[in-house]
């Protein structure tokens, strides 16, 4: 079995990084009754001797005695930290695997990259190393950052850039929340590009999370919960809506937000850490979703969703499932992949679903959705046979499609709104070994990534023939 | 020292007679025997003209049957004696001008000494011998395998000469080609089949063989165990008698060199001999070797010949590659299909080849060894003893001296068609790359070389 | 005589578990003792304890697959695995052939192979190699070529019979084709013989034949499984007709792929249905037969929707060229095929339409195209069934399949990265396509 760290930075990170410790105990909770520490355990948490804390060595086998979360929590202020390590998660996390300063990067992603970057560069790499040697096989990192404010954009990416110096072999999974257009940072756009070319030069794959997006989600859920007849009863056990474990005791207003975030990562583990008739690796997301280096933001949907609040609610077909995972409304961000072009989709199914329910699906689906040319069936799916708490099944679709390419348009053009009246430039210039060249080079590599996607997007719809075949004389 | 030299001797001459022995010869004598006609004492002479003619008559086979009746007579030995040995080439006086009277008067037991170690430097006479012992072996314990139905398998007898009853079917060449790998392919399979059986039987021996208590009594009564048991010790035995030769051999080759050094020392005794003769002698000697000479010059045509018609042989066999140059294979097929209309003058000719070709024993071995468990390594390079069998002389009797020609025509041949090769291989690359350059200029045209086989 | 089993990947070791285990269950049937004794000389052996163990070793680069079979086969009670004849990593090969093969392979050669090597060296008799794979995913197809290779180089003489699972045509692994591009191209030059089931085929009979709602993988499995063993199980050859054949792998290989650019064989067998209704069904040989030879020259994995239009064409002796060229679209083409019979009244069966020459290619050379097996033990739950194991060119078209969507793929360069990350260069990809349409133009024009 493999192991695999999560790396929380910034104020948004290190909430995410709480909803997915709260939720990952609960669902091994829920399948592990035993009460002993098993291999699908060891993926995210280490088992340790309390009397010890987390400096003891491992135990391996036997009883659950203290888990300990194979995490490293960076963050440039102390606030939300502070409050993980008061609130019920406590246990989980101790002090050697936080890195906290006290002032913030100030929304500078300047900041977070090059003061913080370069003065907690050897802590940060320390404390990573001594997770990593935690792991008897370690597959993969999960970064978990925002786009919008100084350290989750700056010191996140910068993050990212030492663990592949680190770790060239160590796949990297970075979950990015992008900002909203309304967003109250006024340098966020400058945050998000600069932060961008670092996601698309050293990042295994990036998993984009709109903000409005969750916020037009966690509408639905409560709107389904408040018109549901029998008023609002929820379901105590179900992931996405509880409260249960949060920091503060009460349920916070990002909690929903985040714990769809925290979803995406628990089911895209799943299946690397429960058994399966069809495993999906972690490694197998990449090679199957990425097929140019450079492209590999994949759109993520989970389903089902507001259905899970509300045991009023019926529940669904599992065809529905398969059919809400490609509609514009469970996507993680504002896009609609439908209406764009698919380069390559992964359905990660869990549950009692068997394969001859994927095929039909695939089948009954496949005519609505357009692929390109030479990957038009660039299917690739997975079932693990452990559904998550409280559903019957559930279905992550992470599709690599052409629809992110709205986003990055959009990003763009309110970044050269400020960039071209030099609005705010000088706080950056300031930063010692940040140039204007980083803005204009950031600039023409998001440029050219969206070149890239537009021209594949161009082949939509257009008749392509098959590549003229090799010849072999007779 | 000189005692324990002569202790020496004793042994390497014993493992010797041993040796013989093991491999079916008669009447060997003993080592105080060999002594006695190192100093030519006549009362070894009659044993020495038998243990000669035994030997003889086991390495030269010969093509018509030697009159039985005739073997006890001392006088008629010594005559096949002489004659088997002057078709070998051996050229001494006895041999080649007999005195008036009687052999076994006129010559002494060091001169069949002498001719003894001529035989035995001459060819392999040895390691033909034990090869003929092991495959009379492998032949027994094949029928004792089949016996026990471990092979499973009796349709070896592959429709090899590819037609069957194709001949009705309008076949041309690509498809012939692919008869000809079809069949060649099933015959490959056939051979790893072997191969796997043969195996099994030398574990399954190893195992008898190595297992210290009596085997348990197998439960079954099946009558086919019992048969199988009863074939299996026979084997055994065999196989025993085998590494009883073979030991016998190796033996014998560490002591080899010691022996000739022995040998050296007899004919220096017969040096000292004719120095105390007539020098007369020695013209008509020469005279003697001379005419053995042309007996050599007649083998020496014939390889000549040989070689022509090998070199014919394969540059036909480079045309037929030019033209099909994946197919090698099939080229004596296809050229044969071509240039032969007449089955009858293809199987002549054919026929006509074999016997060529046996002649020179170009190939290692008689029969498609199906193993090589038991089989040793009999020196691949050299060519078998029964080049120089009398048989062979209207198809290109081949001499000791002849022969080590031949070998170096041959290495020759394939020096130069290994130069050839290389040139064709050559003028092939270039060729090729000057395809790829024609095809690199061409839009969208992607050269493939052709399959690797 | 044994045969050693190599189980490699999620699938190999899935499909070899299922398949020891209707091995064991169809020894154990009533009234076939000297059946049961050969079957497991060559599938199993004893050992110390008694115990009945596979000859087989499990690879995978992770260890789910591996702990699962290996607790599977000890819970039957029946039969298990060697306590040491497996291997497996932490992490997979990530769907990548390339990671399998020049990485995962290479590294672990020395162990792999040395289990291999225990495994044949205790057989008396080594029958052939079995490795099984499927060609999809990385570990299977990757390191399973690269452990074929390494088991020819140790045993350049032994039988090597590779079975392959290929995925279904779409939704198991977005870079299939390539892997199985990959690996088919590999093998051919190793392997001596190379049987197919193909997951699209086998899903179909689970569905119209088996009469199964949700097929699951394990459902696909064990018709794969029952397949093979009504292949590998004894029998009666025509070599050895007294007793069961020593030498089935070398037999089937002899009758089957003599020629090295025909190497391809696949499977149909009759009857195939689910237990419930075999009870109240009776067969006859006539009937079996006759489907089956349509089932054949009609290229149709199941008896259900044969297309009974097709025919043989007639050869006509003067003019076979002609008659050839007019024959039927749908008509399937043999090198060579072999017929497995078991069940009561074996010996009435007559299988002289099997024979014709018309559906052979022209130029195999006369009475060597077919052969013919039999037992009059029931397999596996069958009072009577039939099996063929063919050299056609029923694999041509989905062959033809997925080099076309690889080769589409290749031409906009997709995923190569991947493989070049590796060590698999586009020269590299560009030497298995030519091999792969040399195959497939082989078997157009047999």
């Amino acid at each position: 079995m493999t192991q695999s760290i999560v790396v929380q930075v910034g104020q948004c990170g290190n909430q995410v990084g709480c909803r997915f410790w709260d939720l990952a105990l609960r669902e091994h909770a829920h399948v592990n009754k035993k009460g002993i520490y098993d291999e699908a355990l060891s993926s995210f948490f280490r088992n340790v001797d309390p009397r010890n804390g987390g400096g003891g060595p491992d135990i391996t086998g036997g009883r659950i005695t203290s888990l300990k979360a194979r995490a490293v929590l960076v963050d440039m202020e102390e606030g939300v930290v502070n409050e993980i390590l008061q609130g019920p998660l406590r246990e989980v996390f101790d002090s050697t695997q936080l890195i906290t300063d006290v002032s913030g990067s100030g929304n500078n992603w300047a900041v977070g990259y090059q003061t913080y970057g370069s003065a907690y560069r050897e802590q940060i790499v320390d404390t990573v190393r001594r997770a990593a040697e935690h792991c008897d096989c370690l597959q993969c990192f999960f970064l978990i950052h925002s786009m919008g404010g100084g350290t989750g954009s700056g010191l996140g990416t910068r993050v990212l850039n030492l663990l592949e110096e680190e770790y060239p072999e160590v796949c990297r999974i970075v979950t990015s929340i992008y900002p909203s257009a309304q967003d109250d940072v006024i340098t966020s756009p400058y945050n998000s590009v600069l932060a961008m070319r670092e996601l698309t030069e050293h990042a295994d794959c990036v998993l984009p999370v709109e903000n409005q997006s969750l916020v037009d989600i966690v509408k639905k859920i409560q709107h389904m919960v408040h018109s549901g007849k029998m008023g609002s009863v929820i379901k105590k056990d179900t992931t996405i809506t509880s409260g249960q474990g949060c920091v503060s005791g009460t349920e916070k207003p990002f909690d929903a937000m985040n714990n769809i975030v925290a979803n995406l990562l628990l089911n895209i583990t799943s299946s690397a850490r429960f058994e399966g008739s069809l495993n999906m690796d972690l490694n197998e997301i990449g090679m199957n979703l990425v097929p140019f280096p450079r492209l590999h933001y994949l759109v993520s949907s989970l389903t089902p969703l507001y259905t899970l609040a509300d045991v009023n609610v019926p529940s669904r077909r599992l065809d529905q499932m398969f059919t809400d995972a490609f509609s514009k409304e469970h996507q993680l961000i504002q896009a609609d992949p439908k209406h764009s072009l698919y380069l390559a989709c992964a359905l990660m199914v869990r549950g009692n679903v068997q394969v001859s329910d994927l095929r039909r699906n695939i089948e009954r689906l496949r005519p609505t959705l357009p692929f390109v040319s030479w990957n038009k069936e660039g299917w690739k799916t997975g079932l693990c046979s452990v559904p998550p708490v409280g559903h019957t099944h559930s279905l992550l679709a992470l599709a690599n499609n052409t629809c992110v390419k709205p986003t990055f348009v959009e990003l763009k053009e309110r970044f050269v709104r400020l960039y071209r009246r030099k609005a705010h430039l000088h706080h950056y210039l300031h930063v010692e070994g940040i140039e204007q060249a980083c803005f204009s080079d950031a600039l023409s590599s998001l440029t050219s990534l969206i070149e890239e996607y537009e021209q594949l997007d161009a082949t939509k719809g257009r008749l392509i023939p098959d590549a003229p075949r090799l010849n072999i004389a007779l | 020292m000189r005692h324990a030299k002569s202790v020496k001797v004793k042994e390497v001459i014993t493992a010797l007679c041993k040796l013989l022995s093991a491999l079916g010869i008669d009447s060997v004598p003993s080592a105080e025997s060999f002594r006695r006609a190192k100093f030519n004492q006549a009362d070894v002479t009659e044993e020495l003209w038998k243990f000669l003619h035994s030997i003889l008559m086991k390495v030269c086979v010969m093509e018509c049957t030697y009159q039985d009746s005739a073997q006890s007579n001392l006088d008629s030995q010594s005559l096949f004696v002489r004659s088997a040995l002057w078709h070998c080439g051996y050229g001494a006086e006895w041999v080649l001008e007999p005195k008036a009277g009687s052999l076994r008067v006129c010559v002494g037991s060091r001169d069949l000494l002498l001719a003894f170690g001529w035989i035995l430097s001459s060819g392999n006479p040895l390691e033909f011998l034990l090869e003929e012992k092991a495959q009379q072996l492998e032949r027994l314990s094949r029928s004792a395998l089949d016996h026990m139905h471990l092979l499973g398998d009796g349709d070896s007898q592959v429709d090899v000469s590819g037609t069957g009853e194709g001949g009705s079917k309008p076949i041309n060449g690509e498809m012939q080609l692919r008869t000809l790998q079809w069949q060649y392919g099933k015959l490959k399979l056939h051979w790893r089949r072997l191969l796997a059986a043969q195996e099994e039987r030398s574990r399954l021996t190893h195992r008898i063989l190595s297992s210290p208590a009596p085997l348990p009594e197998t439960s079954s009564t099946d009558s086919s165990h019992k048969t199988c048991s009863t074939a299996l010790h026979k084997e055994l035995e065999q196989i025993q008698s085998l590494n009883a030769t073979l030991e016998a051999y190796l033996n014998w080759k560490s002591l080899e060199p010691l022996f000739w050094s022995w040998m050296d020392s007899v004919i220096d005794n017969d040096v000292s001999r004719l120095d105390e003769d007539a020098v007369a002698d020695v013209s008509q000697r020469d005279q003697g070797i001379k005419r053995s000479c042309s007996h050599a010059e007649k083998s020496r045509e014939a390889v000549k010949q040989l070689n022509e018609m090998v070199q014919l042989l394969e540059a036909e066999l480079r045309l037929g590659q030019t033209q099909q140059p994946d197919h090698s294979l099939s080229t004596q097929g296809r050229h044969q299909a071509q240039h032969l209309t007449s089955d009858r003058e293809r199987t002549e000719v054919e026929r006509r080849v074999t016997t060529r070709l046996q002649g020179l024993r170009l190939t290692n071995g008689r029969y498609p060894l199906p193993s090589r468990a038991y089989i040793p390594c009999l020196q691949d390079s050299q060519p078998a003893y029964s080049a120089h069998k009398p048989q062979k002389v209207e198809s290109g009797q081949v001499r000791l001296t002849g022969k080590l020609q031949a070998l170096d025509v041959l290495r020759d041949l394939k020096e130069r068609e290994a130069l050839l090769q290389w040139k064709l291989e050559l003028l092939r690359q270039t060729q090729r790359e000057e395809l790829q350059d024609h095809a690199s200029t061409l839009e969208g045209l992607v050269l493939i070389p052709p399959l690797k086989r | 005589m044994s045969v050693v089993a190599v189980q490699l990947g999620q699938c190999g070791n899935q499909i070899g578990q299922q398949l020891f285990s209707v091995i064991n269950s169809d020894s154990n049937g009533a009234n076939r003792k000297t059946y049961k004794e050969c079957s497991d000389e060559r599938f199993f052996y004893e050992n110390s304890k008694g115990d009945l163990v596979a000859r087989s070793v499990l690879f995978d680069m992770e260890p789910k697959v591996i702990s699962q079979a290996i607790t599977k086969a000890s819970k039957s009670g029946k039969w298990k695995y060697g306590e040491t004849a497996h291997f497996c990593q932490k992490q997979g090969s990530g769907n990548n052939w390339a990671n399998g093969f020049s990485v995962h392979g290479p590294r672990h050669e020395e162990v792999m192979t040395d289990l291999v090597r225990r495994e044949v060296e205790r057989c008396d008799r080594l029958a052939g190699i079995l490795p099984m794979m499927s060609v999809a995913g990385g570990t299977g197809s990757g390191m399973g070529t690269y452990v074929t290779q390494c088991i020819r180089d140790m045993y350049p003489n032994s039988f090597i019979f590779n079975h392959l699972t290929w995925p279904y045509c779409t939704g198991e692994v977005i870079v299939q084709n390539y892997n199985s591009v990959l690996t088919l191209s590999h093998l051919y030059q190793l392997s001596d013989a190379i049987l197919v089931h193909e997951n699209d085929t086998v899903h179909k009979i689970c569905a119209q034949l088996m009469n199964i709602k949700h097929i699951s993988i394990s459902d696909v499995n064990k018709v794969i499984a029952h397949q093979l063993g009504s292949v590998l199980q004894p029998a009666f050859t025509e070599h050895s007709l007294s007793s069961y054949s020593r030498d089935p792998i070398g037999e089937l290989l002899c009758s089957l792929v003599c020629h090295p650019e025909f190497k391809l064989l696949s499977l149909c067998n009759i009857p195939q249905m689910c237990s419930s209704s075999l009870a109240y069904s009776a067969f006859k040989w006539p009937g079996l037969l006759k489907h089956l030879r349509q089932m054949l020259i009609a290229n149709a994995k199941m008896e259900e929707g044969i297309d009974w239009k097709v025919c043989v064409p007639s050869v006509d002796k003067s003019a076979g060229e002609m008659a050839r060229n007019k024959r039927h679209v749908g008509f399937n083409t043999s090198l060579a095929n072999l017929l497995i019979l078991r069940g009561k009244d074996v010996s009435t069966a007559d299988t002289g339409a099997f024979k014709d020459s018309g559906m052979y290619a022209p130029w195999l050379p006369a009475g060597g195209t077919f052969s013919a097996w039999n037992t009059s033990v029931p397999f596996n739950g069958y009072e009577k069934s039939a099996t063929i194991v063919s050299n056609s060119q029923s694999l041509l078209r989905p062959l033809d399949n997925i080099v076309k969507k690889a080769w589409n793929m290749f031409a906009s360069r997709a995923y190569i990265h991947q493989y070049t990350k590796f060590g698999v260069s586009e020269e590299d990809f560009l030497d298995c396509f030519t091999t792969l349409e040399q195959i497939i133009s082989s078997y157009t024009h047999p």
